[in-house]
């Protein structure tokens, strides 16, 4: 048995306890509440700057009650023990902190093991399917995929695998997604025959993108798979059901009340992925209790949000936190990066521990997709632009998987790529499209049986005793 | 134009917090269902009194939004 698997197996307590407080309790009536149940003195986390702090500070304390998440974290003393007992009677769920060890560290017998059973499987791919160089030119099929041009987003994505073996078979149908945005130009080409559900919610304007923000983010997550003017391919979920929900201006602005409206209406219509490309600007910390709740409740019934980090950083100098609305923890926030896999400059970055964290990230820079006429395309940045890639690769997961929510906000950040970069700046990695293997399908007669190697176990020899003869009696 | 205010209200309450805006003199409210939310126009109401009905979660006042 590995060293690996003893490690998982074995559960590690770190001596500290997690209190869950009773649901709908505020965080000074618990810690009263605690304290005159178990003796203890705990804090509040709202008592430390940005609600931030470290080991040091938690040891010179009984314990820290995380506001924002109703959870206590209670240090293990000698006076403490009896105490904590005392909570599990009270409505509180008591647990022990776990050591937590990141996965796939792997000891050297083990990868040794593993890399040579991927040897194994990669020669034996090799003589079955044949190497990419030998009986294909790789070549050509590479300047094939480049032909029909796309985004460099969508190639980064894996909406357009760039390697031959990979195909993208997804294209969004059955999924709605809603963009609620500055709204959306009917009049596009790209779009012409495609329904597009659509109400306003700002006072004296129609759907009618006066704008082209709300068209270039609808092309981005559910564009066109090929258009006869555009210069490349920029659309991700091309089949899926558009919904255009104006909660902007043609100005570019706009308030609370009509975002949640918005909201609100994709529900109804059972919208499976929401993209908002906006923001509220923020300077203290904290986050949107209305908005929580109600991303909350859209989670729960299967519709997720997603929404832009913000772009109102000067990196590397000034790094600023994800804003209103994307900053709170139900909603998945998205920051930028560029072609070669750099934090975009502007991009926010989460900047507290327990809120406010940037989830995923996306091409945001030069994002090519498909605006208001007469410009009809252009080339923009901005998380805002990240966002609807997220969206249009949801609907993709949302198609391949069925899954909704929770679970298909858990798909995006477990498939994506992770980046040499700070989760702080890109969260879970670069968002990626379900790709599946190209079959490769071999005429019979050059199926290379002959070439196949002989797989002989040295510690199994052959059977000495030869082929037991059938008996007639 | 005056600010709106948003409230969220617990599950199930939405019919009972509109009926007490109404009571105390709320003429301009929007409710949403789907997210358990209203959007009010308040007259000259405090905050603190909206805060006081029962079901509601919490009240803010609605923030510029933009591109």
């Amino acid at each position: 048995m590995s060293k690996t698997l003893k490690k998982e197996e074995k559960v590690e307590y770190t001596g500290r306890y997690l209190v869950l407080l009773p649901e709908g309790s505020n965080t000074s009536d618990s810690i009263n509440q605690i304290n005159s149940i178990s003796g203890l003195n705990l804090k509040s986390s709202l008592e430390f700057e940005n609600e931030f702090f470290t080991d040091k500070d938690l040891a010179k304390t009984d314990g820290i009650i995380l506001d924002k998440l109703g959870i206590a974290i209670v240090n293990e003393k000698p006076k403490i023990e009896n105490s904590i007992s005392s909570l599990g009677e009270s409505e509180m769920i008591v647990e022990k902190e776990r050591v937590v060890y990141a996965i796939g560290m792997l000891d050297e017998s083990t990868q040794n093991y593993v890399e040579g059973y991927r040897d194994a499987v990669n020669q034996m791919t090799n003589v079955l399917v044949g190497t990419e160089t030998e009986d294909y030119n790789y070549e050509e099929q590479e300047s094939e995929v480049e032909s029909v041009g796309a985004t460099w987003g969508l190639k980064a994505t894996n909406v357009v695998p760039t390697s031959f073996l990979r195909y993208n078979p997804y294209n969004g149908a059955g999924i709605k997604v809603a963009i609620l945005d500055t709204g959306f130009d009917f009049h596009h080409p790209d779009f012409a025959g495609r329904p597009v559900v659509h109400q306003s919610f700002i006072s004296g304007e129609s759907t009618q993108d006066g704008h082209g923000h709300g068209t270039h983010c609808t092309g981005t997550a559910c564009g066109p798979s090929s258009s006869p003017s555009a210069t490349e391919r920029y659309g991700i979920a091309y089949a899926a059901s558009i919904y255009i929900g104006k909660v902007l201006s043609n100005g570019g602005s706009g308030g609370d009340g009509g975002i949640l409206a918005g909201i609100n209406w994709a529900i109804a219509n059972r919208c499976d992925v929401v993209s908002m490309s906006l923001r509220g600007f923020v300077t203290g910390a904290g986050y949107s209790a209305v908005f929580e709740t109600a991303a909350a409740r859209a989670l729960a019934q299967g519709t997720l949000i997603i929404a832009a980090a913000g772009n109102d950083s000067a990196r590397p100098g000034t790094v600023r936190q994800v804003m209103h609305p994307a900053n709170c923890p139900s909603i998945m926030a998205v920051g930028a990066v560029d072609v070669n896999m750099n934090v975009a400059a502007f991009s926010n970055g989460g900047l507290y521990p327990t809120y406010g964290a940037v989830d995923i990230a996306a091409p945001g820079v030069n994002v090519y997709s498909s605006t208001k006429l007469p410009t009809k395309y252009a080339s923009w940045n901005g998380t805002s632009m990240a966002t609807p890639h997220v969206a249009g690769i949801a609907a993709l997961w949302a198609q391949a998987s069925g899954l909704r929510g929770i679970n298909l906000w858990r798909k995006l950040t477990s498939t994506a790529k992770a980046l040499p970069l700070p989760g702080r700046d890109v969260g879970a990695g670069l968002v990626q499209a379900p790709t599946k293997t190209r079959l490769i399908k071999y005429p019979i007669d050059r199926f290379p049986i002959d070439k196949l190697p002989i797989l002989v176990n040295p510690k199994f020899p052959i059977d000495p005793i030869g082929p037991i003869e059938k008996i007639i009696r | 134009m005056k600010t709106k205010w948003l409230i969220s209200v617990k599950d199930d309450t939405m019919d009972l917090v509109v009926k007490e805006l109404k009571e105390i003199g709320v003429k301009d409210i929007e409710a949403l269902d789907s997210i358990g939310v209203i959007v009010i126009v308040p007259g000259n109401h405090k905050l603190a009194d909206i805060k006081k009905i029962d079901g509601v979660i919490s009240v803010e006042e609605e923030r510029d939004i933009s591109i």
